[in-house]
């Protein structure tokens, strides 16, 4: 019996942490976007660890970047969990000293503590497009949806940034609160695409990646140019029906995140 | 045994340098002259967008912006002219050489920053810092108009020169005045000192001047700028950096970041006015900054620098 315990120790201390929900990595998201808010509240988050975060492409402590910005969170945002990946997207605008700018936000729970953030914030200066987050409701229209295989949402969304994918007739896309065509922009590369979060029921999977693009003469941007991008795809009756996109401006081929984790 | 007092003998000749020194004894074989000629060089074939005709080593490494890519991309793509001047300075004891001064991307103009480094007659290392407009408050000069001042090409009097420890030491002070900005003045400023900044003197206002957030709207002159706190937006000045320096000019090359943490938006001068900060968030600006010192005090300053997102990193800090 006594050469027994130490296997009945290891056995108790590989019990695997409790599983977070959809309605636990929903509490975790809105408590992290409120907590931008307050100075001083990161301190009373459920944090693992260790914690990994990032804005915009760049690893850096809780409490710096938006942290000491944030005045206001915004309302009306997206909130996408995936518990069967332990992780949740908050889409939303952000007041930061007042101006309102774009935030994707995504988090990886370890148990129903969070263990990974990394933020897209998409500011009012720079190269279009935006339009003024306040005024967007990020849920809009993304209630109902193509029931879809989480596989099948996730080829339908890479065929999109190929230049592929069959788009419904009525589909919509917007980039950074900006309408245009539902085909997606002429790249150079799509690098460190990744699907954190798919909801089968609702159609719906969360895409994040880095677009480069070539420099053109005569067009917006005479010099190459990166984006650091978090999409929303949602599949209706004929194929991709809707596409909401945060993109913020990053140094041209600049590492995506995931790739110096 | 015998194993282990090969292994020490192998062992023994890197552990005989001074750290980080590849050889005890400086390469000096490529003197100014030669440093200037791979910048140059470097220049023609960047105009030609012809990289493979670019001497350079097994281990070389080029970075635009902060961003570690293959020679050939970023602005080697995009180039369609080059300023035939620029401002030049050159290290034969590091082996740098720099060259700051104009491009033209598709017809759009842009400033270059550039650093380089030669081993064995061989670009181990290009550095490079590309100013663009990006429809962000940036100084940005009309490249037509742009002045390097001569003064980088002076060669000083023995006795207004100072040594290589000195130079850096007074470059940092102004990374270190420039950090947290409150008035403090760690940097000695010659009374005539002046700064350029993308092409625009921000230091002595210039009417009709293109650009924004030039600081000589507020108050002229390098030390006066400093002891009102203007810039007092900057957390941290990181990752400060000083490869290149010549004492026989009084040039120091330095790079770094600027983080501007902007917890706040609105702050005090030390004379009571109040300011706005230009961005209500977190950014960051990476430049690299050539300062011209006589007497020990700053005289020149001349700077390239572009946003990047807050808080990123160099691929070069830690070596060079």
């Amino acid at each position: 019996m006594r050469r027994l315990l130490p296997l009945a120790l290891l056995l108790v201390g590989a019990a695997p942490a409790p599983r977070c929900d959809d309605g636990c990595l929903h509490g975790l998201a809105d408590r992290f976007v409120a907590a931008l808010a307050q100075r001083g509240a990161s301190a009373r988050l459920p944090w693992a660890q260790p914690v990994r975060y990032a804005e915009n492409g760049v690893s850096m402590m809780v409490d710096d970047g938006i942290w000491a910005t944030v005045t206001a969170p915004g309302a009306r945002p997206l909130v996408l969990a995936d518990a069967a990946a332990g992780e949740v997207v908050w889409m939303g605008a952000i007041e930061e000293h007042g101006q309102p700018s774009f935030l994707a936000l995504r988090l990886k729970a370890a148990g129903n503590r969070i263990a990974e953030g990394e933020a897209v914030i998409r500011r009012k200066e720079g190269r279009p497009p935006f339009a003024d987050p306040k005024a967007i409701d990020f849920t809009d229209g993304l209630a109902a949806g193509q029931r879809t295989p989480r596989a099948r949402l996730e080829a339908a969304a890479r065929g999109w940034f190929a230049g592929q994918a069959r788009t419904a007739p009525d589909c919509r896309r917007t980039e950074n609160g900006v309408a245009g065509g539902c085909t997606a922009p002429a790249t150079e590369a799509v690098r460190g695409l990744s699907f954190p979060v798919t909801d089968e029921a609702r159609g719906l999977v969360v895409a994040v990646a880095t677009r480069d693009h070539p420099g053109r003469a005569g067009g917006d941007t005479p010099f190459p140019h990166s984006y650091a991008t978090v999409t929303v795809f949602q599949m209706g009756q004929g194929g991709i029906a809707r596409v909401m996109e945060v993109s913020s401006s990053v140094p041209y081929l600049m590492p995506t995140w995931g790739a110096r984790r | 045994m015998r194993a282990w007092l090969l292994a020490l003998a192998l062992a023994a000749p890197a552990a005989a340098q001074a750290p980080g020194q590849p050889s005890a004894v400086v390469d000096r074989s490529c003197d100014r002259a030669c440093l200037i000629g791979h910048l140059r060089g470097y220049l023609q074939a960047l105009g030609r967008r012809d990289p493979k005709a670019l001497p350079v080593a097994a281990d070389f490494m080029f970075t635009e912006n902060d961003v570690a890519m293959p020679l050939g991309r970023g602005l080697w793509s995009s180039v369609s002219a080059i300023a035939p001047t620029g401002m030049e300075a050159a290290d034969p004891v590091t082996g740098q050489a720099a060259w700051f001064g104009v491009v033209r991307e598709n017809a759009v103009p842009a400033y270059l920053g550039l650093r380089i480094h030669v081993a064995g007659g061989r670009l181990d290392e290009v550095e490079t810092v590309v100013v663009r407009r990006e429809g962000l408050p940036l100084p940005f000069g009309d490249v037509d108009k742009v002045e390097h001042d001569p003064a980088f090409e002076e060669i000083l009097p023995p006795e207004r020169r100072r040594p290589r420890e000195r130079l850096m030491a007074v470059a940092d002070s102004y990374f270190s005045t420039v950090e947290l900005n409150d008035g403090q003045v760690f940097a000695p400023f010659a009374d005539d000192c002046a700064r350029l900044e993308n092409g625009i003197s921000t230091t002595a206002a210039t009417p009709g001047a293109g650009g924004s957030g030039n600081a000589a709207a507020i108050a002229g002159g390098c030390e006066a700028q400093f002891k009102l706190g203007i810039y007092r937006i900057n957390k941290r000045v990181r990752e400060r950096r000083f490869p290149l320096i010549d004492e026989e000019r009084g040039i120091v090359v330095a790079t770094g970041f600027f983080d501007h943490a902007n917890g706040f938006d609105r702050y005090k001068l030390t004379d009571g006015r109040e300011m706005k900060t230009a961005l209500k968030w977190p950014n960051s600006i990476s430049l690299l900054e050539a300062f011209r010192i006589r007497d020990g005090k700053i005289h020149r300053i001349e700077a390239l620098f572009t946003y990047v997102p807050y808080f990123m990193h160099n691929p070069w800090a830690g070596r060079r």
